[in-house]
């Protein structure tokens, strides 16, 4: 296999070598109207500097440019690029994406928005990545805030936003046809329309994929067939951008439908033995966003939105695991004198639906409300050259009770291109559904005499008590730019957590059915106390006009023990080990003006990603992954992309699942794909 | 939460991975290197200094001057050091606006440029703006900025990029006040002033 390894780089090499030495074409931007003009982008590394060279915090975007370049066909794929995320494929439809340590396919302290909607599990405190993700062609930029983000973002910001943003209607005049396929994609494709009515623009989309399994599952022995996750899923929707005078609207919508296939892994009492066993549900999914803005005179802006979000995505053990959110907020933006004040407030009405199955809830329907408001005041000082913003959230959780998300940074920018900044934040992770309210059986220790001749059930519990998490983050950073092509970004921080989820081990109590056993019940409470402690270093650099290279290096350490107030029989809950060492390394080449080669190269030391109750610890290897793409622009309207992910080896193994579910090898794969705009 | 593995094995350095890396570094080096030079086209920073050139070439077209400047070419003087010279001299090369031909040239001092209809001030002489606007004022010569802090220094057109785009702010009174006449096609693209000039 390895040979074939050799063989796709000198090839990919080889076909670089052979059209890189052709003279470019430039395009002739005289030729454009003034419209289309004023709507070619200028994304860059440098650009983007310049403007988050204002934010005391530690931010990367996405670019649309990146999104085509990476050649990754999914959202968590495409947060691979982004310094400080770790991302592991787990299953087929399952990723861990974690900043700072929360590793894991429920890592529950890192936000997710699309479009300002929340697609953060209230169930499970984490969030589903194989479930209404938007279409990659209809994202404009995805915008990656690491460390907290309460303040503005609300509840469970904890340690990071990803904000996703697609693109507005205004900038997606014409049809866009994608279509694709390969060995793990085996199929994908979109199509999206759009144009204007008036001063109303609109585009409507819809497309689809079909993922294939990863391989080789984490308990049964190694079937070369396949790790018997495939999942395939459809989706459409609209997006509306209308302007009036001094008015801006949005409204969107879409809806989602999968298919997938899962190993659920559960304990049998009648064997006494922990099986994986195949199960296939549907998800759905759909959401209605609109949003309105109004501008008041030069410094004033008013926003209005609601939404409503709805997501089912079942589990082996659960047949429906529903949410519906009804989520309105209210903001108001406005400059006086040296100062830049945003204040809002907004609720949301959630309405939990959990279907029959092994893993029960008590209650199994329940309607909730969330309240929350926030204010900010960022202060200039000395030309500008000095930001100083204080702000704070106020929440109420239904499981939580109140609380507060208070920030509080400075921002000191001595020279243009250079930016120094300190930050010190609170913020909460609210508690989910799952963790008040769940009984979810998870091991079985056979019958022996120490078990007094009968088998022990192990079982999570939720509890009624279990409160809202905590941490208080300190970090600072520099940002620069040392050159015309060098620019670099430098964090490093400090996390407290504390009331982190612990588990309470309750004396085995006797059960009759169907045959007597032992049920031993580890209930939700909030004894574990964590330390995080890292720092971040990116660099992007124009080596040469028609190369870029970005690079990153992340380190990170956990500590966890439990805390001195913990009840008797604690243990911890989130006992993860994240990789320490994690380096990046993305290089973009023109190789002429037709041909891009585009290399990704990532290396992750030692994790162990799984918190183990009983059980030894289960460590995920260090791993290097290769990732190419070679692009080919025919012309002004049509673009093929080649990609191959994974080149180094046949299989590997990224990460691990917490629960339910079995975690699968991911493995090498090329897939085609052809973009046709008109 | 919880482990449902058999503990893996210590794992062992696998070489043929830094192996198959080194091969594929060398040919790549040769690749990047062959299409260097070639491959202006896909840089960014170069899309847009030459999308502002391309402004630049429509702004001739779409300002009207006063007819005294005559029928001669129209002519666009450079002030200053900054990126748009080379991409502005390749944009406007063969082409004519309304039956002129167009022509650019450098200048050493704001004084001369009242021999030409667009004053382009590059990024070195921003900070000079209100004093060349002193100099020009109420000759119709359209003055343009390739920063955005000089359009409340006086400069009638200044760049600014917005959303990851190049866009600008028009100065539509100053400009009219000397004769010049600016299409609507023109304002409907301009961005509104962040910051109204004094």
């Amino acid at each position: 296999m390895r040979h074939g390894t050799f063989q796709l780089i000198i090839v990919l090499a080889a076909v670089s070598l052979a059209f890189g030495g052709n003279p470019p074409d430039l395009p002739d931007y005289s030729d454009l109207s003034l419209d289309q003009l004023a709507n070619v982008k200028i994304t860059s590394f440098t650009k983007k500097e310049q403007k988050l060279s204002q934010v005391a915090g530690a931010i990367y975007v996405i670019t649309q440019e990146q999104i085509v370049r990476s050649g990754l066909t999914s959202v968590p794929e495409l947060l691979r690029l982004v310094p400080g995320v770790d991302v592991a494929q787990v299953n087929g439809n399952q990723w861990s994406v974690g900043v700072r340590g929360t590793v894991g396919a429920y890592s529950n302290k890192l936000l997710v928005l699309i479009d300002g909607r929340s697609i953060y599990s209230s169930v499970f405190s984490g969030v589903y990545w194989d479930v209404g993700m938007p279409l990659l062609d209809e994202i404009e930029r995805i915008e990656v805030i690491r460390g907290p983000g309460a303040t503005i973002w609300g509840a469970n910001a904890v340690l990071g936003v990803i904000n996703i943003i697609t693109k507005s209607s205004k900038d997606t005049h014409g049809t866009t046809i994608t279509s694709g396929g390969g060995t793990s994609e085996r199929a994908l494709g979109s199509a999206s329309m759009g144009g204007a009515i008036g001063s109303t623009s609109y585009r409507a989309f819809f497309g689809g994929s079909d993922n294939a399994s990863l391989s080789q599952t984490s308990l049964s022995q190694a079937s070369a067939a396949g790790a018997g996750d495939s999942w395939s899923s459809v989706q459409g929707g609209f997006r509306l951008d209308g302007s009036h005078k001094r008015d801006t609207w949005i409204l969107e919508g879409d809806l989602f439908r999968g298919v997938e296939n899962e190993i659920g892994v559960s304990p049998v009492l009648a064997t006494q033995r922990v099986i994986e066993s195949p199960s296939q549900f549907n998800t759905a999914a759909g959401s209605l966003t609109g949003e309105w803005r109004r501008h008041f005179a030069d410094t004033g802006e008013l926003r209005v939105s609601s939404y409503y979000d709805y997501a089912d995505r079942p589990e082996p053990q659960a047949s429906r695991v529903a949410s519906g959110t009804w989520d309105t907020a209210i903001q108001y933006d406005f400059t006086a004198g040296r100062h830049s004040i945003s204040a809002g407030a907004g609720e949301r009405l959630i309405t939990d639906s959990i279907g029959p199955g092994e893993v029960t809830f008590s209650p199994a329907n329940l309607t909730y409300t969330n309240f929350n408001a926030f204010a900010q005041d960022e202060m200039h000082f000395v030309h500008d050259s000095l930001l100083f913003t204080v702000g704070a959230k106020l929440e109420r959780n239904h499981f939580g009770g109140w609380g507060s998300d208070p920030s509080v940074n400075l921002l000191w920018m001595p020279e243009k291109h250079h930016s120094l900044w300190i930050s010190a934040a609170r913020s909460l992770r609210t508690p989910s559904l799952f963790e008040i309210a769940v009984n979810a059986p998870f091991a079985v220790v056979p019958a022996s005499a120490a078990t007094g001749g009968l088998p022990v059930l192990g079982s999570f519990g939720g509890s009624p008590a279990f409160a809202s998490e905590s941490v208080n983050d300190f970090e600072g950073g520099y940002r620069g730019q040392l050159s015309k092509a060098l620019s670099v970004d430098l964090t490093a921080f400090y996390d407290r957590y504390s009331n982190i989820r612990s588990f309470v081990i309750g004396n085995p109590v006797l059960a009759f059915a169907p045959a007597p056993y032992l049920l031993a019940t580890a209930s939700t409470a909030n004894g574990t106390v964590e330390t995080g402690k890292g720092a971040e270093v990116s660099l992007a650099w124009q080596v040469l006009p028609n190369w870029k290279l970005e690079g990153s290096y992340t380190y990170t350490l956990i500590d966890s023990w439990l805390s001195g107030s913990a009840p008797p029989g604690s243990v911890y809950g989130d006992e993860k080990e994240p990789s320490r060492n994690k380096w990046r390394l993305q290089s973009y080449v023109n190789l002429s003006r037709s041909w891009q080669l585009d290399t990704f190269l990532y290396w992750t030391s030692e994790a162990s990603p799984v918190t183990n109750l009983e059980s030894p610890k289960v460590l995920v290897p260090p791993y290097t992954r290769l990732d190419v793409r070679l692009g080919y622009k025919a012309g002004r309207h049509w673009q093929l992309s080649l990609a191959g992910q994974n080149l180094l080896q046949a299989r590997h193994l990224e990460g691990t699942t917490e629960l339910l579910t079995a975690w699968s090898y991911v493995r090498r794969g090329v897939y085609l794909k052809s973009t046709w705009q008109f | 939460m919880i482990g449902l593995n058999r503990t893996n094995g210590r794992w062992r350095p696998r070489w043929p991975v830094w192996r198959s890396l080194s091969i594929a570094v060398v040919p790549l080096a040769a690749a990047i290197l062959s299409g260097q030079g070639a491959a202006h086209a896909g840089d960014s920073s170069d899309v847009e200094i030459r999308v502002k050139a391309a402004f630049i070439f429509n702004f001739a077209r779409f300002v009207e001057w006063p007819p005294r400047s005559g029928a001669g070419p129209v002519r666009i003087a450079i002030l200053g050091r900054g990126d748009l010279e080379r991409p502005l001299r390749d944009v406007i090369r063969g082409k004519t606006v309304n039956g002129r031909s167009i022509e650019v040239a450098r200048i050493g001092a704001a004084t001369d440029a009242g021999c030409c209809e667009i004053l382009l001030i590059e990024r070195s002489e921003s900070r000079n703006v209100k004093d060349i606007v002193l100099a020009l004022s109420g000759t119709p010569v359209l003055t343009v900025c390739d920063s955005e802090n000089c359009f409340r220094d006086g400069a009638m057109v200044a760049f600014r990029i917005v959303e990851e785009s190049v866009r600008f702010e028009i100065n539509q009174e100053a400009a009219e006040r000397t004769g010049l006449k600016i299409s609507s096609q023109l304002l409907k693209v301009a961005v509104p002033g962040a910051e109204k000039p004094r």
